[in-house]
């Protein structure tokens, strides 16, 4: 199905939040830039199904995490060569926007790896754990381990 | 099938496990850290199988056969094999717990932990865990008669600060605390620290440790790993810093996965495993030496541990385990289904054992080729620590 939305562009999401697809997270990956893999439509049901799950919903929580399990195994949703290594990612981050962006939210394939600061906190594991994520992958998860 | 490898199997859900001071403790998925009086449950088994000692040895006392006093006679052929004869007369078992059963076979009321740990320890009576948001400590063994740690290490918050990845035992008494691309931590549990707990011991990334005495590989599964060395400042009366080094260029590769046991780094590399000797003295290590040269995958590596009895490697679709014979022992289970491992290199009773934890059940196996071999030169493994049997850590007297 051909995307409807555009990189750079601003929509209303189904659970009324406003969603910009910023140019930074989009196209090649470059040193220290995660960029998505799936397509603008996935990248919008993600963000929905962030949001179905009540998570965005409070007005204190600025900074949200998901996931896309195939059976109960991550999908890849983007890419990074993050310190010269190349990585595939399996979790997305999505943010309450700052300045230009304040009233809406974006969001980027996120290295939990690598930075701390991408790192899904346990409330988060449990959401995955619910949907499907297996124990051992959680743990690897927990423990900044490689998932394959 | 390696006649010296036993199993247990304790059937159900476990997250964690891990075994300290006679009891097999086991984290439940819902978080009750169950304790089961292990001698008590391996004595009834060796009983009923009329093997105490073969049994006793494997699960219970896995430093007994090291005994300097029992060196002469394993070295006398007809003792010895008689010996291993009892040690390789151990069975292969399964127990079946119901749901609320296992709970009644436990020793000690279950408490119940607030959430998951990411990482856990034990160490001086007490259990160290990480949550999101800090370390926390609770006393593990009750009603302990001598105070080993700081009251207020006894508190179960110690530090409010996240997030933190993997927790390991350091140099003195503190805890080592990675925390990816903030660096690496120290956390001080003396009475002497109180004023600075927390020290920054490195701004380079680090997803997890290994300790060599007071020195540390501080590894990175995403970036460069560095070794630490560190040395004890007599007049000071601390450890100070006393060199840094890109492990990388140790092993003159940058393909490998890194880990550490005694003094001794390991690669784990497309070639094998490579091994250095580090010298702590004079922060020098001795040129790559291989000690495994069968192609091993670290791209599907997840991690990997040394012991006494070998090496243990996760890859994603089974455990390989280089026994220090020079054999090895393959576990394989299906992509994902391994929760949790865990090794106790540390231990005094259980360094012969491998938890494997998985979501029905909980595999204990034990390794018993070790005290049949000549310590000194082993290729793989670290050389049993007959400091044990010692006041004074004489290692020369085996």
């Amino acid at each position: 199905m051909a995307d409807v939305y555009n990189v750079g562009g601003t929509f209303l999401s189904a659970f009324n939040f406003y969603y910009t697809f910023v140019n930074y997270h989009h196209g090649k990956p470059s040193a220290n830039k995660s960029v998505w893999t799936v397509s603008l439509n996935d990248e919008m049901a993600l963000f929905d199904d962030t949001a179905s799950c009540g998570l965005i919903n409070n007005h204190e929580c600025k900074r949200v995490f998901n996931i896309n399990l195939k059976g109960n195994k991550p999908c890849v949703l983007g890419e990074t060569i993050r310190n010269g290594s190349f990585r595939e990612l399996l979790i997305c981050q999505f943010e309450a926007g700052s300045g230009v962006l304040s009233s809406s939210w974006h969001g980027y394939p996120a290295d939990y790896m690598d930075s701390k600061r991408e790192r899904p906190s346990e409330q988060d594991i449990q959401v995955f754990i619910r949907k499907g994520l297996k124990d051992s992958d959680a743990r690897k998860m927990r423990k900044a381990q490689r998932i394959r | 099938m390696n006649p010296f490898v036993h199993k247990l199997i304790i059937r159900s859900p476990v997250y964690d496990s891990f075994i300290y001071k006679r009891k097999l403790y086991l984290l439940t998925q819902d978080n009750f850290l169950l304790a089961i009086d292990w001698v008590d449950f391996i004595s009834k088994l060796g009983k009923e199988a009329g093997n105490d000692f073969g049994y006793y040895c494997s699960f219970c006392k896995s430093d007994y056969l090291y005994h300097p006093q029992y060196a002469p006679f394993l070295q006398g052929e007809a003792i010895r094999e008689a010996i291993q004869s009892v040690m390789s007369d151990v069975r292969d078992d399964e127990f079946v717990f119901g749901e609320g059963e296992l709970k009644k076979y436990c020793s000690t009321d279950a408490p119940r932990l607030a959430q998951t740990p990411i990482d856990l320890l034990v160490y001086k009576d007490t259990l160290f865990y990480l949550y999101d948001d800090g370390l926390y400590a609770r006393d593990l063994v009750k009603n302990r008669r001598v105070v080993s740690v700081p009251h207020f290490v006894r508190s179960e918050a110690l530090l409010r600060r996240g997030k933190f990845v993997s927790l390991a035992k350091g140099y003195g008494s503190c805890l080592l605390l990675s925390a990816l691309d903030d660096g690496l931590y120290a956390f001080d549990l003396s009475d002497e620290g109180q004023g600075r707990r927390l020290e920054k011991l490195c701004e380079e990334h680090s997803s997890f440790v290994g300790k060599d005495y007071s020195s540390f590989l501080s590894g990175s599964y995403t970036r460069r790993s560095f070794f630490f060395g560190r040395k004890w400042d007599e007049k000071k009366r601390v450890y100070l810093p006393n060199g840094k080094r890109d492990v990388s260029t140790i092993f003159h590769r940058s393909d490998g996965v890194y880990f550490s046991q005694g003094n001794v780094l390991y690669c784990v590399s497309s070639a094998g495993i490579d091994s250095v000797d580090y010298t702590q003295n004079s922060f020098s290590f001795s040129e790559p030496h291989q000690v495994y040269n069968r192609s091993l995958n670290p791209d599907d590596l997840v991690s990997a541990q040394g012991t006494v009895f070998g090496f243990v490697l996760e890859f994603s679709d089974h455990l390989l385990v280089l026994l220090s014979d020079d054999s090895s022992f393959e576990i394989p289970f299906p992509k994902g289904a391994l929760v949790n491992w865990r090794v106790f290199p540390e231990s005094i009773d259980y360094e012969n054992h491998l938890h494997l934890d998985f979501a029905d059940r909980l595999e204990i196996y034990s390794f018993n080729q070790d005290p049949f071999i000549e310590q000194r030169s082993k290729q793989i493994g670290s050389r049993f620590p007959f400091w044990q049997f010692t006041s004074v850590g004489h290692w020369d007297r085996y």
